[in-house]
This record gives structure tokens, sequence and C-alpha cells, in this order.
């Protein structure tokens, strides 16, 4: 029972780190219709701007800090280079964050080499006790913030005039433009967005119990592009419930490796895949994406 | 006029004809002109790294250690009277591109000082074999034993394990009927090391309770859990430094007392700057077959000084740097028990001839008359000290238990 708690609620942490990450990729893609593979690098780099910046100015100032790095960043992708392409062209856009992404993330490989950065974080090294259960206190903050945050989204794409006129150009792009929406400022918006969901993550991912930042903190990122996909890539409902599916189905496979060794070793690694594959076959667009509607 | 020019020509001829069997001759005599990588002045070794790759900051220590040799062999005279020189080339932990990075610089080198990833070997052996050379290599795996032409420098992971838990034992933290947990990394360290642990227990009456994990798992609160729910009295370890540091951290602040012992891998110097550190200084220990850099000896301190000098701050890896160097002071060794031979198959067979290479403070005497059996089953506990260069110190000498001895590596892989 106590195993049982503790699994489910590590797997809730994590599965709401990856729902942030996945929101960055279903925010972009609502705007634009672009895959961002450059999200891996927006996470590494942020997290790398706490780490480096937390000791001088405390872990809240960096935090600060490191947010507006990351959105900063996604704005410069986005206003430099991706608004220089033709934006009906998805792939050549995809392609083009690829390439942004090899880029950073060589970069940043070399900055950090082999190096393990701490954040600094005032929750570091602590653990609670709920009876017997033991959970590290970064778990039971990630699973209060983390659903704030995306609240705190919501009411934004909700409330606000940006929001609005993202939601409009989703609908239909052509009349949205002509009733008078902006549609690089909502593609500006979407990009500056992810990078600050990339963030957010990337401190919850490089907290304790891990020690910091590392080049491998990037990775996480990768494994969030399934929770997106599962949900379907135009629903942010679903990248949060994808990221849920992913996160407690990684930690369970990893608790129970020897009960399922008969699937073969490094399940938790594929375990993703593996999910994001059987509901494709069942729901091409996602457990809530919209489904493509086509003439003849 | 024109039979005089003829018979000029001919004569020029033969005597170039002459010349050039003159030459061959003498090159086949001396039997080293025409080896790739040897001139009358200089001995090329090849250098196989990841230097652009997710091992990168460890291929650039270990370039960086073996230059570190590299220049103490040559100003104290070089081998052969020839002076060392490296070939580097990056292949990015790719096999691909290791593959075509062999092909080019493969007439330019005599041997191989170093080549780093176990895929890039499996990629490169049948080339290696094919051409009898010799290859050091990054690794600790008994599982590549048994080849003449590779170089596994040390006692292997598996003897590691056996070693460190006979220790602990030794040392009272263990007792017969009692669980160890050990997490480890699936793949060639991991599983190399779970046998040693497992022959260990079965001879100390321990149980393991075995936690595989993958290298991108970064939580491994679940893993400790598991093993305090399982009642281990201590943990071994062998995965990322990132991750030992994070089952350090998550244990003590779970309550576990018990004693962490990390495999040669398993720590890098940044971790002291982190919240791990504490957990670190306090209860995790380092089995390796490799001395500190840290280290209160007059090897250590004098590497130590050169690195310093040399490129400034302490090394992430501390025990890259050990092996690295250790392991171009072998192979000039091995060169130097060749200077008559300097050929392929002549330095491959002055490999076989060094049976008791030294280097005190850093490295237990190693006898490679056998390529199938480790060339030391000694292996030396490390523990962390922030005071000291590296952050890693000596907790005593090198010793190989009688359980570390009796174990019969796999057979050649």
């Amino acid at each position: 029972m106590t195993r049982g708690v503790e699994i489910l609620l590590s797997g809730v942490s994590l599965g709401l780190l990856y729902a942030l990450i996945a929101l960055g990729f279903v925010i972009v893609f609502k705007a634009t219709r672009t895959v961002n593979f450059a999200h891996a690098s927006f996470l590494l780099f942020g997290v790398w701007v706490v780490a480096q910046t937390s000791p001088h100015i405390g872990f809240a100032a960096a935090v600060a800090l490191g947010l507006v790095a990351a959105g900063t960043l996604g704005l410069a992708v986005e206003r430099l280079l991706l608004s220089r392409v033709d934006g009906r062209k998805h792939d050549a856009l995809a392609i083009l964050t690829i390439g942004v992404n090899v880029v950073l993330t060589a970069e940043l490989s070399w900055r950090i080499g082999e190096s393990v950065l701490p954040l600094g974080a005032p929750w570091d090294g602590h653990v609670v006790h709920f009876g017997s259960v033991v959970l590290p206190l970064s778990v039971i903050i990630i699973i209060v913030t983390v659903p704030l945050l995306i609240a705190g989204l919501a009411a934004v794409l909700r409330h606000t005039g940006w929001g609005l006129a993202m939601r409009a150009s989703i609908e239909d792009r052509e009349g949205a433009a002509l009733a008078g929406v902006r549609l690089k400022r909502v593609s500006a918006g979407a990009w500056i967005t992810a990078g600050i969901l990339a963030v957010a993550a990337g401190i919850g991912l490089a907290s304790f119990p891990s020690p910091g930042v590392a080049v491998s903190t990037g990775t996480a990122a990768i494994k969030a592009l399934p929770a997106a996909i599962i949900g379907g890539l135009d629903s942010l409902g679903g990248a949060i419930v994808g990221g849920l599916v992913i996160g407690i189905a990684e930690v369970t496979v990893a608790e129970y490796q020897d009960a399922l060794s008969f699937l073969g070793r490094g399940l938790g690694d594929v375990v993703a895949y593996v999910i994001m594959i059987c509901i494709l076959l069942w729901r091409p667009s996602g457990l809530f994406g919209a489904k493509e509607v086509s003439r003849a | 006029m024109h039979k005089s020019r003829t018979v000029g020509l001919a004569a020029a001829a033969l005597a170039f004809t002459l010349a050039v069997a003159g030459c061959s001759t003498k090159a086949e005599t001396a039997g080293t002109a025409a080896a790739p990588g040897v001139s009358d002045s200089t001995i090329k070794l090849g250098v196989l790294m990841d230097l652009s790759g997710p091992f990168a900051g460890t291929g650039k220590t270990i370039l960086d250690a073996s230059n570190v040799a590299v220049k103490e062999i040559n100003a104290a005279g070089g081998v052969c009277d020839r002076k060392l020189a490296l070939v580097t080339r990056d292949h990015g932990y790719d096999p691909q591109k290791a593959v075509a990075a062999y092909d080019e610089m493969d007439p330019q080198v005599l041997g191989y000082l170093n080549i780093l990833g176990s895929p890039v070997v499996t990629a490169l052996r049948d080339k290696i074999e094919a051409k009898d050379e010799l290859a050091g290599l990054t690794t600790f795996a008994s599982t590549l034993l048994g080849d003449e032409h590779l170089i596994v420098l040390g006692a292997t992971y598996d003897i590691q394990t056996i070693n460190g838990l006979d220790w602990l034992v030794r040392k009272g933290e263990l007792r017969s009927g009692d669980s160890v947990g050990h997490i480890y990394l699936q793949g060639e360290i991991g599983e190399n090391s779970l046998r040693g642990s497992k022959f260990a227990a079965g001879k100390l009456g321990l149980k393991i309770v075995g936690q595989q994990i993958e290298p991108t798992a970064t939580d491994l609160t679940s893993q400790v859990n598991a093993l305090k729910s399982a009642k281990v009295k201590a943990i071994v370890v062998d995965s990322t430094p990132k991750q030992a540091a994070s089952v350090a951290a998550v244990a003590q602040a779970a309550g576990m007392e018990v004693p962490i012992m990390g495999g040669v891998s398993t720590f890098a110097t940044s971790l002291l700057r982190t919240s791990a550190a504490p957990a670190l200084t306090e209860h995790y220990t380092r089995l390796s077959g490799l001395g500190a850099l840290g280290a209160d000896n007059a090897a250590a301190r004098k590497l130590a000084a050169a690195w310093r000098s040399q490129y400034g701050k302490a090394p992430e890896a501390s025990s890259g740097v050990v092996h690295a160097y250790a392991m171009t002071k072998l192979y000039a060794e091995i060169l130097g028990k060749s200077c008559e031979d300097l050929t392929r198959p002549g330095v491959l067979k002055a490999r076989s001839a060094v049976t008791d290479f030294k280097l005190p403070g850093l490295l237990p005497p190693q006898d490679f008359s056998d390529p199938a059996e480790p060339s030391s089953r000694e292996a030396q506990v490390l523990g962390v000290d922030k005071g000291v260069f590296a952050g890693v110190e000596a907790l005593g000498d090198f010793f190989a238990s009688d359980l570390a001895k009796e174990y019969k590596v796999p057979s050649a892989g």
C-alpha cells in the first residue's frame, strides 16, 4: 500500500512536469501548426541560466531570470528564424527547429561538459513523511504548483486578448487575420510561453533528488513529445492527460521491472513510445486531438 | 653520340634500380622503416575519442591526461630514442564515424593508445585484429578480456564490486544474512558489476536486491524506497555520477544510514557543489582499480601538480585522468620492450612481456602476460573529501580479497 502511494505520487509529479513540457509543444503547434523540436534546448538553456546565476543572485531571482531568458530565446528563434520562412511550410519550419536544437544543445553541452550544476533550490535535500510514505519535498511542491500554473495558463487563454486572438487564429487563420488579429503577435506569444513552460518543468526535473543540471536534463523534453501526441497535438487538456499517463507509466514500469523483464530490459525508456503507438492505432489524432476533415 | 646516350641512360637506370633495391634491403633488415607511424624521430599513436558527443567531457579529460603523460615521457628522452606523438580523431560516440576516422588515421599510426566507447570498440575490433594492432581501452569490462589486441587496464567492474563487498564485511558493516541493494545501469558496466556482487553475495551469505535503472533516470527515490523496504544494510551503485548522488541524497533524507559503495565511474568533482555533497561525504565510498588524484602520495601529488599547471581547475572525472595517464605510461613501457621490432606484431608480442608494470600510489602491479585474465585483481577504497584535489582521497592501500582471487572472469568475449 505504502509503495503504491509512493509510486503513484512520484508518477503524478513526473507526469505533471511532462505535462508542462507537452503544453509547450501544444501551444506552439496550435499557434503555428509546427512541432517545435527545439523545445529540449529551450529547457536546457533556461535551467542552465538558473544554475549559473543562482549562487550570485539567489534562487528566486535566478528562476525569474531563467524564465525571462528562455522566453526571450523563444521569441528570438521565432522572430529571427521562423518568421522569415513561409508560415504555411510547416515541414520546413519543423526541420528548422531541429537545426536550432542541434546548435543550441551542442553549445550548451560544451559549456556544461560533465559537470552537474546545482540549482540551489531551498527544498533541496528535504523529504516529507506521511506515516510510512516518504517523498522528496520537491514532489509535493510540484503536485501543488504545477496545476496552479496550468490553471493560470488556461485563464490567460480564456480571458486575455492574446488568448482570444490565439483561439480565433486556430479556428480560422485567414478569418482571424481579416478580423484584425495580428497573427505574428499570436505566434510570438506562443513561442515565449513555450520557453517559459519548458524552464518551469526543467527546474522541477533538476531539483532534488536530482543533484542538479546536467546535459541529460534536456532529454526529458524528448520524452514529453509522446505525451503531447498521445493527448492530441492541438489539445491543451490532452497534453496534461498525456503527461500524466507517461509519467505514471514510466515510474510504474521502473518499479515492476523484474516482473516485466519478460518484455526485455530498459522498458522504462520505451514505454512512452509503446503507449503512443497503441493510442495512435486506436485514435490517429490522439485522445483529444481534433479530427482532420477533408473533402474529396 | 646516340649510342653513348643510350648506354648512359641504361647505366643510370641500373644505378637507380640498385639504389632502390639497396634501400629496400636496408629497410627489411632494420624492420622499422616500413612500420606505420614510426620514423627515425617519432612514434605516432592513435587516440579515438568522443570530443563532440555525449561523452565529450570524458573524451577531453582522457586526451588532456594522455598529453600530460606524453609530455613527461618525451621530456625524459622518449621511447626507443624517439618522441611520442598522438594523432587524435573525434568519433562523437558514433561507430560509423569511428570506422571512417580509423580508416583515415590507420596508415599514420603504429597502434592505438586509447579508444573510448563500447559501441566504437565493437565496430573496430575486427579491423584492429586483422591488422595485428594493440589498442588501449577506456573500460573495465571483463567481457572484453581474452583478446590480446585490447588492453583493459586494472581490476574489472565485477572484481571491483567483489572487493568492495568483502571490504564492507571485514569492516563489520555487513554480516552473513544481510540484504544488499544493488542499483545498476542496464548494459555493460552494470551487468558486469552485478555478476561480481552476486558472486560475492553467494560466498559471503548476503542477499542481493537488484534495481536496474536506465541512464536517463533522474529521480531514484522509488529505487531507494524499495531498498529501504527490503531493509538493506548497504547499497552498491553502478550508475552515472548524477544518479549516484541522487541515491546518496535520497537515502540520507529518508533516514537510511547505510554505506553506499559506488563503482569507479560514479563520481564527478562538481557533485561536491550540489546538495548531495554532505550525503556523499558521510556515506559514499568508491571502489577503484586506480588510485586517487587527491591521494597523499608522491605520484598522485606530481600528477595533480602537472594537471593544475597545464589545465588549472580540478578535472570532473579524476579517475579518467589517472586511467589515461597510466595507460599512456603502460603503452610506452610496451613500446620500450619492442624497440628491436617496432612493428605492429612486434608491439603486440611485447604486450605479454609486461608482467610487473607499476605506478606506485596510482596503480597496483599489473601483469599482461595472459590476455584472458585481468591485469590486476587489486582495488582501493576511495572516500570523498572536499579538502583534497578533485575531491577524492584514498582510504587505504590497494588490496585483492581472497574472493576476488578466487573469482573466474567470464569467458573471453
